[in-house]
């Protein structure tokens, strides 16, 4: 079963209960602790690679940076209710003209009233805006497993700059 | 209570309005802006009528905790016949300030000297 929300940008955010697509071997793949206090620096280690490689130019860091810093965080505080010792993985796929970031947690998932669920207070609210950013920045948002896995595509930006072998960065990678 | 500058923020008075700046060059832990923010938050509920002044220029990015945290101060600010402001956003930044209709509610300037000039 699928869900959809059309935000005010026109695009979709998704959810269902299915897995996500295989996507085959993960260009990039790390594991990490629940803890809100680790989120940012995951961000900034990530971004920073996918710049080097050429996924992501620098004019668009800080808008992917910005996906990234709301699908981890719902993750880490929303889905494993910052359990230290539930990790929540972060999974990069090269698709050729797009990658998707699939963040995956152990938590209880959520149904599609929260899609649906109005910012409060419109834009008085103080909460609420995360799936919104990431659908201003994203080409596509789609949660599976009932929202315990985000799928975030991007557009590839530019060409390979570095092979990830010689990027110094392992395929499997846990911090910190 | 004082505001004060610590390893995030800058704090100076110009004019009678506290001035915040994100210190440059740093990674951010969104923790710790939240932290700053929050300590913000407590001097305007002791202080009436405060007037304060948050420079976004070294802030390259911002996510929802981030706004929905300026969108408390501003509400403390009004709720206490404070005058809150923001300046200088870089561009990433105020367009999602646009996206999400929050440059309705805020003040933003250009520049400080602007933004000063109009408290």
């Amino acid at each position: 079963m699928s869900e959809q929300q059309e935000t005010s940008q026109g695009r979709q955010i998704t959810l269902e209960s299915g897995d996500p697509p295989d996507r085959g071997e993960a260009a990039h793949e790390r594991e990490f602790p629940s803890s809100s206090a680790l989120v940012t620096a995951q961000v900034v280690r990530i971004i920073e690679l996918l710049v080097a490689e050429g996924f992501i130019e620098e004019s668009k860091k800080n808008q992917v940076a910005v996906c990234f810093q709301e699908g981890l965080w719902n993750a880490v505080v929303h889905g494993n209710r910052e359990s230290f010792s539930t990790p929540v993985s972060l999974r990069i796929f090269d698709d050729g003209d797009e990658w998707h970031a699939q963040i995956d947690d152990r938590g209880d998932g959520f149904t599609s009233a929260v899609l649906n669920e109005p910012v409060e207070d419109s834009e008085w609210g103080q909460s609420g805006r995360g799936l919104r950013i990431m659908s201003l920045y994203a080409k596509r948002v789609a949660y599976y497993r009932d929202g315990r896995t985000l799928v975030l595509t991007f557009e590839r930006s530019g060409k390979r700059r570095q092979d990830p072998a010689e990027s110094g960065d392992t395929a499997t990678e846990k911090s910190p | 209570m004082q505001l004060t500058t610590d390893r995030i923020v800058k704090v100076e008075e110009r004019d009678g309005v506290h001035v915040v700046c994100f210190i440059s060059g740093q990674i951010r832990d969104e923790t710790e802006i939240h932290r700053a923010l929050e300590e913000i938050g407590q001097y305007i509920d002791k202080n009436e009528k405060s007037k304060i002044l948050v420079d976004l220029e070294n802030l390259e990015y911002l996510s929802s905790a981030g706004l929905g945290n300026l969108v408390g101060l501003l509400k403390k600010s009004r709720k206490t016949n404070g005058v809150f402001k923001l300046c200088s956003l870089q561009d990433s930044i105020k367009e999602l300030f646009q996206v999400m209709r929050l440059d309705k509610i805020f003040e933003i300037h250009d520049s400080q000297d602007t933004a000063l000039a109009a408290f």
